[in-house]
């Protein structure tokens, strides 16, 4: 009798070992995009990294991520001091008439249309690390999302299904 | 038919122009080249360049493998000669496609 019951005991701890390890592969991995944001993240096939510019590549999608440069966003122009609301005016059209100058609202808007922004398809977040404006694209199964804090704005570019690009976004929280 | 290494040369140029220097680490492999193509050929702006292509390429066809030598090197070299022209014309489709460069250049 003594023995069966160790023997079971045997088995449930041998079970609760088992189960424990596979739920510590389960945990997610967490990217810290700055001092106030984290992202949850599975463990991807591979990262890699160049230049200012990190990836994170799944069987069947990916997605990049990268602190915006306002001097190499777009080549030849320099954004500095006005990343943030030129950003903005991306996804909201009438943040583009406080920019400086005609020609940067037409590069937003231009930039809005190159993305596919369209009624429906995109959406401002607030959250306690800043503003975070999303949109996705369906016809070519790519989401933007880009994140601005105080000092800097990060971006996300997404190949990935619609839920996959929901659940991104969701995993994007306040450390 | 895959790039030779004048084609090479010359469309690493112009997406430096278009990049920045971080293009000097990828690969100029027909991909890169497909990729260059396809956002050349969904730019309005640059339709004088698409001029030189015969159509409709057939759908999913490789670009590097489709058009005739002759031209991918008339488009190559056109991107050359005129690389401020067409940087402004794709620039900003140039950012929604700029993961997709890194995956095909890597």
């Amino acid at each position: 009798m003594i023995l069966k019951n160790r023997v079971k005991l045997f088995f449930s701890l041998f079970l609760l070992v088992i189960l424990g390890c596979a739920n510590a592969e389960k945990q997610p991995e967490q990217l810290l995009l700055s001092k106030n944001i984290v992202l949850h993240y599975e463990q991807p096939d591979n990262i890699s990294h160049s230049w200012r510019t990190l990836i994170l590549k799944y069987p069947d999608w990916y997605f990049s991520h990268e602190v915006v440069d306002p001097k190499t966003m777009y080549a030849g122009i320099d954004l500095t001091g006005l990343l943030q609301d030129y950003i903005r005016s991306i996804f909201d059209p009438e943040a583009r008439e406080a920019l400086p100058a005609g020609w940067l609202e037409e590069l937003a808007r231009e930039q809005s249309a190159a993305f596919g922004i369209k009624d429906g398809n995109a959406a401002l977040m607030e959250k306690g690390f800043g503003s975070l404006y999303h949109m996705f694209n369906k016809e070519e199964g790519r989401g933007e999302i880009f994140i601005l804090e105080e000092n800097q704005a990060h971006w996300l570019q997404v190949h990935s299904s619609k839920e996959q690009f929901q659940d991104l976004i969701e995993n994007i929280k306040e450390r | 038919m895959d790039l030779t290494i004048e084609e090479r040369k010359q469309l690493k140029g112009f997406l430096a122009n278009l990049y920045g220097p971080q293009v000097q680490t990828w690969e100029m492999n027909n991909g890169v080249f497909d990729l260059t193509y396809k956002m050349l050929s969904k730019s309005e702006r640059c339709s004088d360049l698409m001029d030189l292509v015969p159509r409709p390429m057939p759908y999913g066809q490789s670009a590097a493998r489709w058009l005739a030598k002759e031209v991918r090197k008339a488009i190559l070299r056109q991107l050359k000669e005129r690389k401020e022209h067409y940087t402004v014309c794709v620039k900003t489709l140039s950012l929604s496609m700029k993961t997709q460069f890194y995956m095909e250049a890597m």
